[in-house]
C-alpha cells in the first residue's frame, strides 16, 4: 500500500453538542494517504456524526477539522460521501446518476468505465427503481468516485444489504480502493466488516475514541484465519465491555 | 382494441342505445328529451354554419389563458413560498384567507368590474385555477426528501442547478396533481361565467338555445362539456405519464 505520512484529514479536539448532550467528545485523528479507517461502536455512539462532521454536513462547537492541510469549514469538494441508502435521485438514469454534478459532456468515458468497474455497465439506462438495493449501492459508489475524492466517506453503506451481496460489495470496495489508492473512513456496526476491509479500527464509545486498532493481515483477508477471528473477538469483547477476561493489547497485535 | 379496451365503452353504449330505443318508441317525448339522433344531427347543422366551433374554440381559449395565467402565479407563489419561510410567513395566510371565499361569489362583482367581456371570465378561471397550483406546488415543495437534498448538498449542487436536478422534480407529482383538479375547476367556473355572463361560448350556446326551446341544442351543450372536461384531463394525464415515467407508479 502507498501509505505515506501525508495527511488527508486532522481532527484536533474536536467536540460536537447537541444543546446540552455532548455527542462527540476531545476527537483527535490523522488520516493519512490511502488509510482505510473503519469507525466502529454500538448505536447512538457518535460514530454517524462524526462522519457527518467530516463531509461538513454538520457543524462542531470547538476543535479544528484539516483536511488536506486546509482548514476545513463547511463542506469540501474533495470529501464524497456514501449514505446507508442510496439516495439515488429516481428521475434520473442510472448513468445521469453517476454524472450528478458534472457538465453533460464531463468526464463520458470515466462514468462509461466505471460502470463497468462496477458491474453495472449494461443498466447505465434504466431508472433507479429497476435496480436491485445492491446495484443501486453500486451506482452511489460510482457516483462518489467519479469526482476522485481525496478522502471517500462510507456511511454503512452495506447496512441494509442481504449477506451474500455485502460480501460482494466488500470485495468491490477492497478492489477500487487499492485501485485507486483511495483513502476511505468506513462507518459500520458490523465488527467483521470492519476488519475485513480496514487497516485502522477505531472505536468509539460514548463520543470518544477509546480504541485504535491497527489491522496488519494481508488483502483479500480470509475469515477463517485464527489471526481475523482474534482480532474480531478482540475488538467485539471491548465494545460489549469484556475487558476483564480478554487480552488487549493492541502493541502485540500489532507484531504478530 | 383487445376486449380489455372495449370494456369501459360497454356500459355508455348500452345507455344510449337505450336511450334512442325509448325515444323512438315514444316512450320519452322529445320535448322532454331529444333522442342521441336528434343531438347528432343539431351537432351537424351547428358545425356546418360554424356556430359550434367558433363557441368551442372561445370557450377552449378562456380555459386556456384563466389557466395560463392562474396557473402561473399560483405556480410562482407555491415556489417563493415553498423555497422561503420569510416568503410564506408574510404571504401565506393572506392567500390562505382569499382562498375560503368561494371564488364563483366573486361573480356579480366581476360582471361590474369587467362586464361580460372576455375578461371576466378568464379573470374567474383564472382564480379559480390559482388555488390548487399554489397549494400543491407548495406542499410539493415543502415536501421534498431533505436526505436527497442533503445528497446534492455533497455533490456540489446549489442554487438553479440544485432547483432543476434535485427540487422540482421531486416536486413534481404534486404540482401535477394541483394542475389536474385546476383543470376541472375551470371548466366548472367557466360553465358557470358563461352561463350568466356572456355572449359567446359553449354556455351561451346553451343559454340562447333554452330561450327557444331547443332541447337538443342544451344537451349538446351539456355533452360538449363533458368532453372537453375529459379531453383536459386526458391531456394532463399525458403530461403526468410522460414527465413521472421515472416513477413506478406511472409506469
Amino acid at each position: 500500500m502507498g501509505m505515506g505520512n501525508e495527511p488527508v484529514l486532522e481532527l484536533v479536539k474536536v467536540q460536537k453538542t447537541y444543546g446540552e448532550k455532548v455527542v462527540l467528545n476531545d476527537i483527535n485523528l490523522r488520516v493519512n494517504k490511502g488509510e482505510f479507517i473503519a469507525i466502529v461502536g454500538r448505536s447512538g455512539c457518535g460514530k454517524s456524526t462524526l462522519l457527518r462532521i467530516i463531509a461538513g454536513l454538520e457543524q462542531i462547537q470547538s476543535g479544528n477539522i484539516f483536511v488536506k492541510e486546509e482548514k476545513l469549514n463547511g463542506r469540501n469538494g474533495m470529501v464524497k460521501m456514501m449514505f446507508q441508502d442510496g439516495r439515488l435521485l429516481p428521475w434520473k438514469k442510472v448513468y445521469e446518476n453517476i454524472g450528478l454534478g458534472l457538465k453533460t459532456t464531463e468526464k463520458r468515458n470515466e462514468i462509461i468505465s466505471l460502470l463497468e468497474k462496477v458491474g453495472l455497465k449494461e443498466h447505465a439506462n434504466k431508472w433507479p427503481s429497476a435496480l436491485s438495493g445492491g446495484q443501486q449501492q453500486r451506482v452511489a459508489l460510482a457516483r462518489a468516485l467519479i469526482h476522485e475524492p481525496e478522502l471517500l466517506l462510507l456511511d454503512e453503506p452495506l447496512g441494509a444489504l442481504d449477506a451474500l451481496t455485502r460480501i460482494e460489495m466488500q470485495d468491490l470496495i477492497r478492489d477500487l480502493w487499492m485501485e485507486k489508492q483511495l483513502t476511505a473512513i468506513l462507518v459500520t456496526h458490523d465488527v467483521e466488516e470492519a476488519v475485513t476491509l480496514a487497516n485502522r479500527v477505531i472505536l468509539i464509545e460514548e463520543g470518544r475514541i477509546v480504541m485504535d486498532q491497527p489491522v496488519q493481515l494481508p488483502y483479500p483477508r480470509q475469515r477463517d484465519h485464527p489471526q481475523f477471528s482474534k482480532l474480531v473477538n478482540q475488538i467485539l469483547n471491548r465494545i460489549l465491555g469484556k475487558r476483564e477476561n480478554a487480552v488487549y493489547n493492541a502493541e502485540r497485535t500489532v507484531n504478530l | 382494441m383487445n376486449g380489455k379496451k372495449l370494456l369501459p365503452w360497454i356500459i355508455p353504449t348500452t345507455l344510449i342505445i337505450i336511450w334512442q330505443a325509448l325515444s323512438t318508441l315514444g316512450i320519452i317525448s322529445s320535448r322532454v328529451l331529444p333522442s342521441p339522433i336528434e343531438i347528432v344531427i343539431s351537432a351537424h347543422e351547428l358545425t356546418l354554419n360554424g356556430q359550434l366551433i367558433s363557441d368551442v374554440w372561445i370557450s377552449l381559449k378562456r380555459v386556456f389563458w384563466g389557466f395560463i395565467i392562474g396557473g402561473g402565479i399560483g405556480f410562482f407563489f407555491g415556489l417563493i413560498n415553498g423555497l422561503s419561510k420569510l416568503s410564506e410567513s408574510l404571504i401565506d395566510s393572506s392567500i390562505q384567507m382569499v382562498r375560503n371565499i368561494p371564488h364563483l361569489a366573486l361573480l356579480p362583482l366581476v360582471i361590474l368590474w369587467f362586464g361580460i367581456e372576455e375578461e371576466s371570465k378568464i379573470f374567474l378561471v383564472a382564480l379559480g385555477t390559482f388555488f390548487p397550483i399554489y397549494i400543491n406546488t407548495f406542499h410539493g415543495i415543502r415536501n421534498v426528501d431533505s436526505s436527497l437534498v442533503e445528497m446534492a448538498k455533497v455533490y456540489e449542487l446549489k442554487g438553479l442547478s440544485l432547483f432543476w436536478n434535485v427540487i422540482f422534480p421531486a416536486s413534481l407529482p404534486s404540482i401535477l396533481v394541483g394542475v389536474r383538479f385546476a383543470l376541472g375547476t375551470a371548466w366548472v367556473t367557466l360553465i358557470v361565467a358563461e352561463t350568466i355572463a356572456a355572449n359567446s361560448g359553449i354556455g351561451y350556446l346553451a343559454m340562447n338555445a333554452r330561450e327557444f326551446m331547443q332541447l337538443d341544442i342544451v344537451l349538446l351543450s351539456i355533452i360538449l362539456y363533458a368532453l372537453l372536461g375529459k379531453f383536459s384531463d386526458v391531456i394532463a394525464k399525458i403530461i403526468e405519464k410522460k414527465s413521472l415515467k421515472w416513477n413506478p407508479s406511472y409506469q
